[in-house]
């Protein structure tokens, strides 16, 4: 965590402007800001006054986003929405792919193009082209005949459950994410059945699936957690370019508006986030995995 | 928050009074409580406003905003002539050199508190003041003195008599109560919260980029629409489509891409928005390589602004600070059209050499980099059509597309650039003082040129209309010579609204004018 | 450059509704639905089932009609011989109605210019141009007021300047013309009195050689002769009603929603001022009676008047809707390629809008003309876009305040008539007098 500060700490000092620089007119103003905001302090005490104040569980106010908000409320607001997506998307994502891959695995299959194909676009683009596509069905299909559009129409505008569900749709899918953990968990299923003690239970003439699924239990959390970061990193793009209230949206606005304090809190709360799933990750190994209880 | 939903409760009781107020009745009749439907107008821009405060704005977006919340003495009536606002009415002196200007008894700020003199002394003081930095200095600096005589009387003096001052009392006023000492900065928490007098009053910048604006209840006029919510939508083609979908009610500016588009709708009107604006190339006059006339005059001659307009619209190719139909337009003087065996010469001429096709001094190419405002539509591809007509004429041309903030640091501030691409909007005055003049806050690139100040003075300081129209007309053909900008072009501009927004005027630069007269069906 | 986009535009459809001319011909299609109000039997329903009748009318002076139709009127006069006296004779009365309405639009300026300038104490011959304006007004009909101008010409009796002065003595006397001295506002005036006693311009007269030139110059002041529109109108009016067409002719690219309306509009022409005015005739395309004498009776209300343009729009989007329907293969072709629906919607609201300045009600003739201006090529006088629309935008532009607009609107009719100048330049004076002393506003982007 410490390093992931000190990586965005640098990232920002070394990102042209500041928020003395939005804010002032003068370069009276904009000295006295800077140093009243501590802009100008030296990296690392920057670094550890930002250590030591997060370690009090404060990260500080933000400056241009919405001037003087506490960063810990602004981000508890928006939080939970954008949670949500990244994790829905994270469990559409495997389950759905879990479900095809159990069948494709070790085989020929035209879905693999199908998905292939489907999940090239990158999240930007996906989410454009999706809203676009949904907006124009709706409004040729109702309004054009007369009748009320759905609720959700026009989806850059409205806050609805199908805004969600094709922004958890286009997270899950989009920037090759379907494709590619659709062949990881293709290739665990592989590893699996070729295993041991799959043929073991196959000579006893036992049911296979359950052995199956326990032995990849592991490598689907192991690769849950390593999807998360990419999740985390597409949000911001998704929720920007659906116009969705979330804390990647706010990530953005930050950067924009050069609210240092408020894009660190995120990327930091952000980290942790990744931290937590990696251990929770381990944690679900070693639960299942008899080997590594016994290592320990 | 329980203040705005009085605000609300409020607004709903005030509409069931105006014009639904039979309806109200009826149903009050037959006990049936049905709540009034409050009428919101939603609008596009492309991006919301930072900040808003009218004495440092320099966007159109920005002052379509200070329209709906402030308000200066004097305003432009329907007919577009000067009509009292926050005054009642002014005395101008015999010798022109001051007047009293007597202010409404019946104005309040959206805090609560009253409207007096006090008010309208510390704007002008403020303004003024070198401290606050200003963009909109050059709109007092006529007055030499504001005095208050009492809570609803300012006297004014003037550095150079005025036989009609009123006309250029249209800067907004701002609470004396929410500033601290005599100027203001851009850091005030003023500008997150801001309050005028004005027909709506800012609810809130919203988590989606939108912010809302409530009728003032307390304003002295009965206004027609309840809401306005500007809605940031940063992709312009979206713009027409959601207008299309009814989901906004108003464009500010149509893509000329969407006109066909709508203009075929029968849910939308178009108005033609004419702010007098222009493109332009500008260029750093105090660094090499645009210190030099004649690197300004080559790079102007090796440029085809014909190729650059045609894939973002149909527009006017201009030759000077003036659109076609303005009065100080010279139309002796002509565009810089491609010549590029002039251009060498002049770049001969400025010791230049080309070696391998790149043009080159001492030993160091041509080079230079065209900075531009990302917020500026279809930018991209004229900056980049730019680049590859002049690397093809050995010119090294860098680009860089800079943000809001970054460009208001780079440009506005540290003027730090080579050469910039921007637009200059104005109003049917269309005062370039500020842009030309040796002293103009935006004069970017430190243009400067004794005679073209000296006309720039008579211009603004002209009381015959001959001698000003006289004057920038040869500040047109001097401009166009010394080439301190290419001039590029206009383009026609319009707004959009759905027809369900009725009684629309809109004013040729500030927009919402008359917003207060505006009804929705 | 512009100028030679402008051609090329034009060139090009120029041919291409020469390719429609000469393609047509066919059999009338049998109707098959109800039609709309007003429909059956316009020039619209006659064109789209007999093509054959379009084309019988236009073969031999094809290349007019296409000029008369795509709004380049000079080009459309510019023929000479007897076979284009159908298309000559309506470009001369369109011309006719843009002069003269050209010339309303540069006195009205001319005159609140000088009132604005009589404190000035500056010296010029502009109360002598104010009175010479204002009796053309007055003569031509459109001064209802009946303001007397005699003061303007007393003011410039008594001016400093010997040649204004000496113009002033002359134009008051009975004597003009007979007085042997050179004054050069006074022989413009008597060349202005040659030209229309004449009916026709002379290929020597000064109209011709000057007419973008300043008649008067000192220092800084230019003042343009503000009898040119006057005269223009006038000799147009002349030529117009010599060649006075009927039938089909006479309600081709025409407001008159047919032929009938087109022969009652040509026997009131006289008293309207040169043009063929059918702004009556709404009623006639279904808009109900009752909602024009409401919108008449009320305020100057620019509300009623977009609601009024939408209802023609809904009324000729029926139009629209028949004659796809009915139209045979060729008077399809006919009906997209020439937009016969669009440019007599386009004529039609002109007609209005000008009628609603004559009645004194020029916001609703803003805000009708504004809704007919084919904002695709907002620039560029063309079938949608008539000169006249040009005209009338600027006029109602100038009374209502909007004066820097009026210039947006006779920037568009100074590329294809030199002579607009002379109101250009006035218009513009009065814009720069009514923000003298205003300091601008100016924002990025």
């Amino acid at each position: 965590m410490a390093v992931a500060v000190l990586f965005v700490l640098l990232a920002i000092a070394l990102a042209p402007g500041s928020a003395a620089d939005i804010v002032a007119n003068s370069s009276e103003l904009r000295d006295g800001l800077t140093e009243h905001w501590g802009l100008d302090d030296p990296f690392f005490t920057r670094y550890f006054r930002f250590i030591s104040a997060l370690l009090h569980g404060d990260l500080g106010q933000s400056l241009t986003y919405r001037a003087g908000e506490p960063i810990v409320d602004l981000v508890a607001r928006s939080a939970p929405a954008t949670m949500f997506l990244v994790f829905a998307a994270l469990a559409a994502s495997i389950s759905s792919t879990f479900c095809l891959a159990w069948f494709t695995a070790g085989r020929k299959s035209l879905s693999r193009s199908i998905l292939r194909a489907l999940s090239v676009a990158p999240v930007f683009l996906a989410a454009y082209l999706a809203m676009v596509i949904a907006d124009s069905w709706a409004f040729h299909t109702t309004l054009q005949v007369g009748i009320q559009p759905p609720e959700w129409f026009p989806l850059l505008l409205n806050d609805s459950n199908v805004k969600v569900a094709l922004a958890v749709f286009v997270l899950g899918m989009g920037s090759s994410a379907g494709s590619e953990i659709h062949s990881n968990i293709e290739s665990a299923l592989v590893e699996i059945r070729r295993s041991g003690y799959i043929d073991a239970a196959r000579s006893r003439g036992a049911k296979l699936w359950p052995h199956i699924l326990r032995n990849v239990a592991a490598p689907l959390a192991a690769l849950t957690a390593a999807r998360v970061p990419y999740f985390l990193g597409g949000v911001i793009v998704v929720e920007k370019v659906l116009h969705l209230n979330g804390v990647g949206a706010m990530l953005w606005e930050a950067c924009r508006l050069r609210d240092f304090p408020l894009a660190l809190g995120i990327t930091v709360l952000s980290a942790a986030v990744v931290c937590s799933a990696r251990l929770i990750a381990d944690l679900i190994r070693v639960a299942i995995d008899p080997r590594l209880r016994g290592s320990k | 928050m329980a203040a705005i939903f009085e605000d609300k409760m409020k607004s709903v009781q005030n509409y069931g009074n105006g014009i639904f107020s039979r309806w109200t009745l009826t149903v009050a009749a037959v006990g049936i409580a049905l709540p009034a439907i409050a009428t919101t107008l939603r609008y596009a821009e492309d991006q919301a406003p930072g900040i808003v405060n009218p004495v440092f704005t320099t966007t159109m977006t920005e002052a379509r905003v200070n329209e709906l919340l402030f308000e200066g003495l004097y305003t432009d009536n329907e007919d577009l002539m000067t009509t009292p606002d926050l005054a009642s009415s002014i005395e101008v002196a015999e010798d022109a050199m001051s007047a009293v200007v007597t202010l409404r008894r019946d104005v309040v700020w959206h805090d609560g508190t009253g409207f007096t003199a006090a008010d309208v002394v510390f704007t002008i003081n403020a303004m003024q003041n070198p401290e606050t930095l200003s963009t909109e200095v050059g709109r007092v600096e006529w007055i030499e003195e504001a005095e208050a005589l009492g809570d609803y009387s300012v006297e004014l003096t003037f550095s150079s008599p005025q036989p009609s001052p009123q006309d250029k009392l249209n800067f907004k006023i701002l609470p004396h109560s929410h500033f601290n000492g005599d100027a203001m900065s851009r850091g005030d928490s003023f500008r997150t919260n801001p309050i005028g007098t004005g027909p709506y009053r800012l609810v809130q910048f919203n988590d989606d980029n939108s912010v809302t604006f409530e009728v003032f209840d307390d304003y002295r006029e009965n206004i027609g629409i309840d809401e306005l919510i500007l809605r940031e939508v940063s992709d312009k083609s979206y713009q027409a489509r959601l207008l299309l979908y009814e989901s906004l009610e108003a464009l500010v500016r149509v893509l000329p891409s969407d006109l066909a588009l709508l203009q075929n709708s029968r849910q939308v009107e178009l108005y033609p928005y004419q702010t007098n604006s222009w493109w332009f190339l500008g260029f750093d006059e105090t660094e090499p390589p645009f210190d030099d006339i004649r690197v300004r005059q080559a790079v102007s001659q090796l440029v085809d602004v014909e190729n650059l307009l045609a894939p973002i619209g149909t527009g006017e190719i201009l030759s000077g600070p003036y659109v076609k139909s303005s009065p100080f337009y010279n139309h002796e003087v002509e565009p810089w059209t491609r010549n590029e065996r002039e251009a060498r010469v002049l770049l001969e001429d400025a010791g230049f050499t080309q070696e391998g096709g790149s043009w080159e001094r001492d030993g160091e190419p041509l080079s230079f980099t065209i900075t531009a405002h990302q917020g500026l539509e279809t930018a991209q591809m004229v900056v980049i059509n730019l680049q590859s007509q002049l690397r093809s004429k050995g010119i090294d041309v860098q680009t860089e597309f800079l943000d809001e903030a970054e460009w208001k640091v780079r440009v506005w501030r540290e003027r730090d650039f080579d050469s910039m691409l921007s637009q200059w909007s104005f109003d049917r005055n269309e005062d370039v003082y500020s842009q030309l003049h040796s002293d103009g806050e935006r004069n970017f690139g430190g243009y400067s040129n004794d005679r073209v100040d000296e006309l720039l003075d008579i211009a603004r300081n002209a009381t015959d209309p001959f001698d000003k129209r006289h004057a920038l007309r040869l500040v047109h053909e001097l401009v166009r010579a010394d080439a301190p900008m290419l001039f590029l072009w206009t383009l026609d501009s319009y707004a959009a609204l759905s027809r369900n927004t009725r009684n629309v005027l809109i004013h040729p630069f500030y927009f919402f004018t008359y917003v207060g007269n505006w009804r929705m069906r | 450059m512009k100028g030679s986009m402008r051609i090329a535009q034009q060139n090009s459809c120029s041919l291409l509704t020469l390719a429609t001319l000469f393609a047509c011909g066919g059999e009338p299609v049998a109707e098959i639905a109800e039609l709309p109000i007003g429909y059956e039997g316009s020039t619209i329903d006659t064109l789209v089932q007999n093509p054959s009748l379009f084309q019988a009318e236009i073969q031999d002076s094809r290349a007019a009609w296409v000029a008369f139709h795509n709004g380049n009127l000079p080009e459309a006069i510019a023929f000479t011989g007897d076979e284009y006296s159908n298309p000559r004779g309506r470009a001369a009365a369109e011309m006719a109605s843009l002069h003269f309405r050209l010339a309303q639009v540069q006195t009205e300026a001319l005159l609140t210019l000088a009132n604005s300038q009589v404190d000035s104490g500056r010296p010029s011959a502009l109360p002598l141009f104010a009175h010479i304006a204002q009796a053309e007004l007055t003569n031509a009909g459109f001064n209802d007021s009946g303001e007397d101008d005699s003061q303007w010409l007393s003011v410039s009796m008594s001016s400093t300047l010997p040649e204004v002065a000496e113009a002033a003595s002359l134009l008051s006397s009975d004597h003009l013309g007979e007085s042997g001295t050179t004054n050069p506002i006074t022989d413009r005036y008597l060349s202005h009195k040659t030209e229309r006693e004449s009916g026709e311009l002379s290929n020597s007269s000064p109209l011709y050689e000057a007419v973008n030139l300043p008649l008067w110059e000192l220092g800084s002041i230019k003042l343009y002769d503000p009898q040119t529109h006057f005269t223009f109108g006038l000799i147009y009016q002349t030529e117009a009603e010599k060649l006075q067409s009927s039938g089909l002719s006479a309600a081709l690219f025409s407001p008159c929603p047919n032929s009938e309306a087109a022969r009652v509009s040509n026997e009131e022409r006289q008293e309207l001022r040169g043009g063929i005015n059918c702004a009556d005739q709404i009623s006639a395309i279904g808009i109900d009676a009752e909602f024009i004498s409401a919108m008449m009776d009320g305020d100057d209300d620019l509300q009623t008047a977009r609601t009024l343009v939408h209802q023609v729009d809904e009324r000729l989007d029926e139009w629209s809707a028949a004659a796809v329907r009915t139209a045979s293969p060729d008077g399809a072709a006919l009906l997209t390629s020439l937009s016969l629906v669009e440019s007599f919607r386009a004529k039609l609201l002109i007609s209005v809008a000008g009628d609603l300045l004559n009645q004194g009600r020029p916001r609703q003739a803003l805000a009708v003309a504004q809704a007919t201006l084919d904002i695709t090529s907002p620039r560029i006088v063309s079938a949608t876009n008539p000169a006249l629309l040009f005209a009338v935008l600027a006029h109602a532009h100038l009374q209502t305040g909007h004066t820097r607009e009026a210039l947006d609107a006779l920037e568009v009719l100074a590329e294809t008539f030199p002579s607009v100048i002379t109101v250009d330049e006035t218009v513009g004076d009065l814009a720069v007098t009514e923000g003298l002393h205003r300091i601008g506003d100016s924002k990025e982007l």
